[in-house]
């Protein structure tokens, strides 16, 4: 019977044929009986006895079966609570009835899923807001120095990070940048931790950014992955003295224009980076970067000189120093920041950056000048691959 | 896009608990899991008391494979196993030098010079006043 079931129109055929062998069997019985007539009532109570037939076939195997499963999908179709419905046939109304259990079934999955994306997105957006509370929204006052940083990420949650310290004497002020291993939220939280520890170590008045590196470097690393680590470089401004050090942790070149010569010097900052060893007290040094008035000095993170064109030609050391020394002569820190990033524009084009970049142009303007540093931090933009590389 | 790199196995015939993982082209964070599928294995077998990295065809890695590297030395150091680094070229060793890795690991010139120092214990590099100094050393850039 199962080849029956499973078809409406063989059902009809089967009911059909069924009916019409009935009335041959009938009219051959008549036949032979010499039945010429029959009276009236009892034409009209078999043809009603057959019509109440099909018409309770018709009810129970079709209009019942439909109208459960139809009511179901009407309340899906208008936001209604609905309910998976128990096929009763293998027909084309039973296929129906489990395919809308199928559907249901995906849309719940698929309805967690957009909600666990949303929860994740919003986790995110916290998480990038929390990043960027920490990054500085203020600087002090740097008497002699004129100083732009801007940071933008490539992620909703960056690697990079920069930050000005003062200690608690005020005699000192401390500028580092930063760069964790990769983009993303594990770096994004390590940086957080590292700010955290700089913050500590600054605020419990140590006066050498070799001290400061060194213990951060000593909390860090046995609360990270191996995998993850940190160049940082930090300067630290002798505002007494208006003096200049430098103390690297596997970083970037520090690169220093000197106004005098119009030659930029790519100095390796040197050290290990953080969360490499255990006790880095023996890598890292602090040196002076001997200042005159009209030197620039420029930080910046890897972002900037792996980023790569459209020919996959990465921009390089090289170029960043051949741009600082065509625009270090200019009076401000904003100007020269200025005409590096549009070179550096000019070059990446309009392909889309894959890390986080960050970069801090210093001018020395000498004791009496200086002030405040303008600082920014951009949002993404790259996603949009059509876009020019912009940093504002 | 993924970047290209070729990436093999050769053990040392000579040593059977010194393995060579020779790579050539470009490594980075998108080609880091075929990395990770080769060499993950051969640091899991405990049998393996050396594991040399032949750069010799390397062009170019980025962070996130000296981030790996990092943790291929403290898992092998731990187990007082010894990781070699190999004929990397100048930009590989600028790469290096610039996080300090260098000072992490023992690395030759050569991969026959690699081979020839595993007939006798490594021993790494001491993290000493010369080594610091020489890393802070400036580079001169046309001008």
């Amino acid at each position: 019977m199962r080849f029956l079931r499973d078809s409406l129109t063989k059902k009809a055929i089967f009911l059909f044929t069924l009916l019409t062998g009935a009335l041959v069997v009938a009219a051959v019985i008549l036949f032979r009986k010499e039945v010429a007539e029959l009276p009236t009532n009892l034409f009209l109570g078999i043809l009603l006895g057959l019509l109440v037939f099909l018409l309770l076939a018709f009810l129970f195997d079709v209009v019942v079966p439909l109208n459960r499963v139809a009511k179901q999908v009407k309340n899906l179709l208008t936001g209604k609570a609905y309910q998976r419905v128990q096929p009763s046939t293998i027909d084309e109304i039973g296929v129906f009835t489990h395919f809308f259990n199928e559907i249901t079934t995906d849309l719940e999955k698929i309805s967690y899923d957009v909600k666990e994306r949303r929860r994740m997105s919003s986790e995110l957006d916290i998480a990038a807001q929390i990043q960027k509370d920490v990054l500085p929204k203020e600087a002090p006052e740097f008497p002699g120095l004129d100083i732009v940083a801007k940071t933008r990420a490539a992620a909703e949650v960056g690697g990079d990070s920069f930050d000005f310290l003062s200690s608690p004497d005020g005699s000192q002020t401390f500028i580092y940048i930063g760069d964790v291993t990769g983009h993303g939220v594990p770096a994004g939280l390590v940086m957080v931790m590292v700010d955290t520890l700089i913050h500590s170590m600054v605020s419990m008045g140590l006066k050498s950014a070799k001290d400061v590196i060194v213990g951060t470097n000593n909390l860090l690393t046995p609360r990270i992955s191996a995998r993850l680590f940190m160049t940082l470089v930090m300067l630290r401004w002798d505002i007494t003295a208006q003096k200049l050090y430098y103390t690297g942790a596997g970083h970037e070149h520090v690169l220093v224009y000197k106004a005098k010569t119009e030659k930029v010097e790519a100095i390796r900052s040197g050290g290990i980076a953080l969360g490499m060893v255990p006790n880095n007290s023996q890598i890292i040094q602090e040196k002076e970067i001997p200042l005159e008035i009209g030197d620039a000095v420029v930080l910046y993170t890897d972002g900037l000189t792996e980023a790569k064109n459209q020919t996959g030609e990465m921009y390089e050391v090289e170029r960043m120093s051949a741009s600082l020394k065509k625009h270090g002569y200019l009076p401000s820190a904003e100007s020269i920041f200025d005409h590096i990033t549009t070179d550096f524009s000019n070059f990446v084009g309009e392909y889309v950056q894959i890390d986080d970049t960050t970069m801090i142009v210093i001018k020395y303007t000498g004791k009496e000048a200086g002030g405040k540093a303008k600082l920014s931090i951009s949002a993404d933009e790259t996603k949009a691959p059509t876009k020019k590389w912009t940093w504002n | 896009m993924s970047t290209e790199a070729n990436i093999t196995v050769s053990p040392n015939p000579n040593n059977p608990s010194v393995q060579v993982v020779n790579v050539s082209g470009e490594l980075d964070e998108s080609n880091l899991s075929e990395f990770e599928t080769v060499v993950n294995p051969l640091i899991q077998d405990a049998n393996n008391q050396t594991i040399i990295f032949n750069f010799g065809g390397l062009e170019f890695m980025s962070s996130k494979i000296i981030g790996y590297l990092t943790s291929i030395y403290t898992t092998m150091q731990r187990s007082q196993r010894t990781v070699i680094l190999a004929a990397y070229n100048q930009t590989i060793a600028d790469i290096l030098t610039l996080v300090g890795f260098d000072q992490l690991m023992t690395h030759y010139a050569t991969l026959e010079e690699a081979l020839r120092a595993t007939a006798q214990p490594a021993v790494p590099p001491a993290i000493s006043q010369d080594v610091s100094q020489s890393s802070n050393e400036s580079i001169t850039l046309p001008q």
